[in-house]
């Protein structure tokens, strides 16, 4: 095949550089948004002062340890504390009152990246007297990411705007009253890190572990490719029950023709989604 | 598809503080069927609901539209980068959202729209540099005028903010500087087919 566009030489070594990480190590990109991988890798290439992508291929594959220190700019884990506090306001009053009517609840979030999004999550059942009946599991690809979820401990610094997205996702408290502070850090309360499990889960290759009454996957499918992408969301609808949610990022629609009749809108603003149950998704990944 | 038999396929607009009213200077100038597709790229500290107001004035036929990942970048309404997402044009000409690091102490970038539209359209690209107080956008130009587009940025002499506009003009050779009320009527000549480059 004959690619005509002007800079496809640019993306021919994208190309390779993932093939050639792969070869080497094992780690896997080649399913990535293919633009979004670019970019980062591009932001490499200047910061290293190297002259283009073939050198930095060069590096990579010659000497691990530059490969090591380099492998983490490839993943994208900006979070924070009630991040897109509309989205919690829209869990409180859309999907509560439906989790109360459950005996027990099962939550997974998928690529939970420090833990933020958890604990928020946390924090929002507590106040709705559903924690205790919740199990939640949280997991990520990222083995650093999840000890510092597990560790529960964040920045002082980022304290103010944890408290103003609290306020404005419709806490009922302080955000203070699950913290502990110490000096530049902050730690959640133990309270919440109890019905919590981290676990270590890539959305590419492994299986379905838990039927889910919600699960959340915000800001992790903008970074997978289209065909990537169906294989979450049909694993994710075979992890839910029968009618469970599905929360994705706020810029992060799924109603594209292939999925309309296996998930509904519940609220199209917080992108919140119901399952709809059937047969015949097996026959729509094909 | 509608192509507009300007030849141009994708207009890229980039601005700070001080832009939002050349902004809705321009896109008031041009009519529904405008039928370039339009991104534009703002830094948005200046916060939220003000913002919408200004951008969804009855004058302006096309809507503002903040997109979702993979959205069609298509002509009919103008795309606006989301707050704190930089937005990218694929070359499929689908809009790809990311919440990667800050480019120039931005997100959304100007550099990070303008050089994957260059990728994406090459010549068949316009590229506008609008008021403000940073440097980006300045690359993002560079590299639309590197491979054929055409470069306009707003004349800084009547601009709040002149240092991303004299920037842009430090590192590229602009075709040209016109008011917004200029650009604007440039642009649906353009359309129309009644401009002359
Ligand atoms: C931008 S963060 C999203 C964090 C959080 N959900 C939020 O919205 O704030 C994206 C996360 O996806 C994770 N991720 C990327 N690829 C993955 C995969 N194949 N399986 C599981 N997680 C993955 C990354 O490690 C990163 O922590």
């Amino acid at each position: 095949m004959h690619l005509d566009n002007e800079n496809d030489s640019e993306d021919i070594e994208v190309r390779l550089l993932l093939e050639a990480i792969f070869l080497k190590y094992g780690s896997d990109f080649r399913s990535y948004s293919r633009l979004s991988v670019k970019r980062q890798i591009l932001k490499m290439v200047k910061d290293q002062n190297l002259g283009n992508i073939s050198e930095l291929q060069h590096k990579m594959i010659w000497d691990e340890l530059f490969f090591k220190s380099i492998l983490p700019k490839f993943s994208i884990n900006v979070t924070e504390h009630f991040r897109d506090p509309s989205f919690y306001k829209a869990f409180r009053n859309d999907v509560v009152p439906f989790l109360r009517t459950y005996p027990s609840l099962k939550i997974w979030h998928a690529g939970c990246a420090t833990g933020e999004e958890v604990y928020s999550m946390a924090i929002l059942l507590e106040e709705e007297n559903l924690y205790e009946k919740t199990q939640i599991y949280a997991t990520d690809i990222n083995i650093k990411a999840l000890e510092i979820a597990k560790g529960g401990k964040y920045l002082s610094r980022n304290l103010s705007t944890c408290s103003e997205n609290y306020l404005k996702s419709g806490g009922k408290k302080s955000f203070s009253e699950y913290i502990s502070v110490q000096d530049m850090d902050f730690i959640m309360d133990k309270k919440l890190k109890k019905n919590i499990l981290f676990i270590d889960h890539n959305l590419a290759v492994d299986e379905t572990f838990v039927e889910a009454h919600v699960i959340l996957c915000r800001n992790v499918l903008i970074y997978f490719n289209e065909v990537l992408t169906r294989r979450v969301i049909k694993l994710f609808y075979d992890s839910l029950q029968k009618h469970g949610f599905l929360c994705m990022g706020l810029r992060e629609s799924i109603m594209r023709s292939a999925n309309k009749e296996h998930f509904k809108y519940l609220n199209r603003d917080g992108k919140i989604y119901r399952k709809v149950p059937s047969e015949s998704f097996n026959r729509m990944v094909k | 598809m509608n192509v507009s038999t300007s030849g141009f396929e994708g207009i890229v607009i980039g601005g700070s503080a001080g832009s939002i009213s050349p902004l809705c200077a321009i896109l008031s100038a041009l009519p529904s069927d405008f039928s370039i597709p339009i991104a534009v790229a703002l830094h948005r500290s200046s916060g939220g609901v003000e913002f919408h107001k200004a951008l969804g004035s009855p004058e302006m036929a096309l809507k503002i539209y903040e997109p979702n990942d993979r959205d069609p970048f298509v002509a009919g309404k103008v795309f606006l980068a989301p707050a704190d997402y930089h937005m990218l044009v694929d070359k499929d000409k689908t809009i790809c959202l990311s919440t990667s690091d800050m480019t120039n102490y931005a997100r959304p970038s100007i550099d990070e729209l303008f050089e994957t539209a260059a990728d994406c359209f090459g010549k068949k690209l316009i590229g506008i540099i609008l008021s403000g107080a940073s440097r980006d956008g300045s690359d993002g130009l560079m590299k639309i005028k590197a491979k054929g587009g055409l470069t306009i940025v707003q004349n800084p002499l009547k601009a709040d903010g002149e240092t991303m506009i004299r920037s842009a003009m430090e590192t590229t050779n602009i075709d040209y500087l016109y008011s917004p009320e200029q650009i604007g009527r440039f642009l649906k000549d353009l359309d129309k087919g009644s401009a002359t480059l």
